[in-house]
């Protein structure tokens, strides 16, 4: 199934400014170009509140202000159980990964990573043939 | 220590004999004054001489021994009591070291998570820069680039290391034969060693016929302990002379009812000095030059040993070499 790079959406949610641009030049090297941006959680459900249905993926960093990536994802799962939410986060520990799965997760990348491992991990989850 | 010890014996057992002597002279005097005492009163009326000889010698006898008994059970009592002590001390150490380990472990976590998070656009647009520099054909530009990402990747390995240091980094465990696993990490590091370093492996585990003995192992982390060790004898030795590895059966010295493997490394290099034997293990803690280490080799190591559910113990000689001791917990096959 070939998936339309034009009809896909995603929120990108990361505080740190050129972080936030280096993701988003990794996700347009993919040839995703509708990227949103937030720089908190609390943020981003304001925008999915607007925008509701329109998402195909969420990238999120975990530690922000005022609302972390987990905390986003445990309130986004209430409302998109099954919408992809990507973790980047430089947390590698086992103990976070966990929890990161236990609320219900769908990828996991720890920072620093390459744009090889990003580009399979959005791949994966958005379907999308490598 | 042993040698104040030897000495305390010494005198404890020259007061044993002192005892035993004055003793023997006091009933030798005691006898005397007896037989005077005998001759010139009348108390011992329906007493012979010998019966009461007898009954006095049982007497001294069973005292004598009784206080014997009691001075070799307080010998008994105070060498227990030197050891009790002597293991306190170390606990206090380790204790003290292990709080000092926590505290820097989160110093570098916070660190360590910090420069991840920054390095995330050089690592992850660097690429882009270094393709376009070698498609426009602008050679020196994209030899710069590359300089910059081996830097980082450089920069990643010491994080890496900082974050195993820290017990940030999560490693899977398998249980494997440690007569397999050990020889493939020793060659491993021993090929990286200059030609002048020579190691002599010596298995002697008494085990039935060398039969599988298991440990957990992280396969990157137990290579890394070994990479890092030979590395570190290496250089106490001027990178020259011979290390020798030697396996044993023991049980962990904080955990007398865990058996484990014992792996002892010891290289005849110029020995840790004692006022520094306490900050070995201490991220960025470094003899070498600065261009020749981090200072992060025996603290990841440390920390990996520890994740592997042993411990680092080092005695060492000054001018005359070092041995470190690795104990690896011996695990039943299936429990992983």
């Amino acid at each position: 199934m070939d998936v339309d790079m034009n009809e896909t959406n995603v929120l990108l949610v990361e505080d740190d400014v050129n972080v936030r641009t280096a993701i988003k030049g990794m996700l347009r090297e993919m040839g995703i170009s509708n990227i949103q941006e937030a720089t908190d959680g609390v943020k981003a459900l304001e925008y999915l509140d607007d925008h509701p249905d329109v998402l195909s993926l969420i990238v999120c960093d975990w530690n922000m202000p005022n609302k972390t990536g987990i905390g986003l994802l445990k309130d986004v799962r209430q409302a998109y159980p099954i919408l992809p939410f990507l973790m980047v986060t430089a947390r590698a520990d086992k103990d976070s990964v966990l929890v990161a799965k236990n609320a219900d997760v769908t990828g996991y990348i720890c920072k620093p990573f390459s744009f090889e491992d990003f580009r399979k991990k959005v791949s994966t989850m958005l379907k999308i043939p490598m | 220590m042993i040698k104040r010890g030897r000495k305390r014996d010494f005198y404890l057992e020259l007061l044993i004999a002192a005892s035993i002597f004055i003793v023997c002279s006091a009933f030798l005097i005691f006898t005397d004054f007896f037989e005077w005492w005998f001759k010139y009163t009348r108390a011992h009326e329906g007493w012979e001489l010998d019966e009461l000889f007898s009954l006095v010698f049982a007497l001294l006898i069973a005292g004598s021994v009784s206080a014997v008994r009691h001075v070799l059970m307080v010998r008994r009592l105070m060498k227990r009591l030197y050891q009790a002590n002597r293991d306190l001390k170390a606990h206090k150490v380790e204790r003290i070291r292990h709080e000092k380990m926590i505290a820097l472990g989160s110093l570098a976590s916070g660190l360590a998570h910090e420069i991840n998070n920054s390095m995330q656009p050089v690592v992850g647009l660097g690429g882009f820069i270094l393709e376009g520099l070698k498609e426009s054909g602008n050679e020196t530009h994209y030899e710069y680039m590359k300089t910059i990402m081996n830097s980082t990747e450089h920069s990643q390995g010491i994080i890496n290391n900082v974050l195993i240091f820290a017990r940030e980094k999560s490693l899977e465990y398998e249980a494997l034969d440690a007569f397999k696993i050990l020889p493939d990490a020793i060659k491993f590091s021993t090929d990286v060693l200059p030609s002048s370093v020579v190691v002599n492996v010596s298995f002697d585990v008494e085990t039935d016929n060398h039969e599988a003995i298991y440990i957990n192992v992280n396969r990157t982390g137990f290579y890394q302990i070994f990479y890092n060790m030979l590395n570190n004898a290496s250089a106490a030795m001027d990178n020259q002379g011979a290390i020798d590895i030697s396996l044993a059966l023991d049980v962990i010295p904080e955990a007398p009812h865990e058996v484990a493997l014992r792996v002892d490394i010891k290289d005849t290099g110029c020995g840790i000095d004692p006022d520094i034997q306490s900050k070995i293990f201490d991220p960025f803690f470094s003899t070498k030059d600065i261009s020749e280490g981090t200072g992060l080799g025996l603290p990841t190591v440390y920390a990996l040993v520890e994740q592997h559910g042993g411990c680092t113990v080092v005695n060492s000689i000054v001018g005359k070499g070092t041995v470190f001791s690795l104990y690896f917990p011996i695990v039943e096959k299936s429990k992983e």
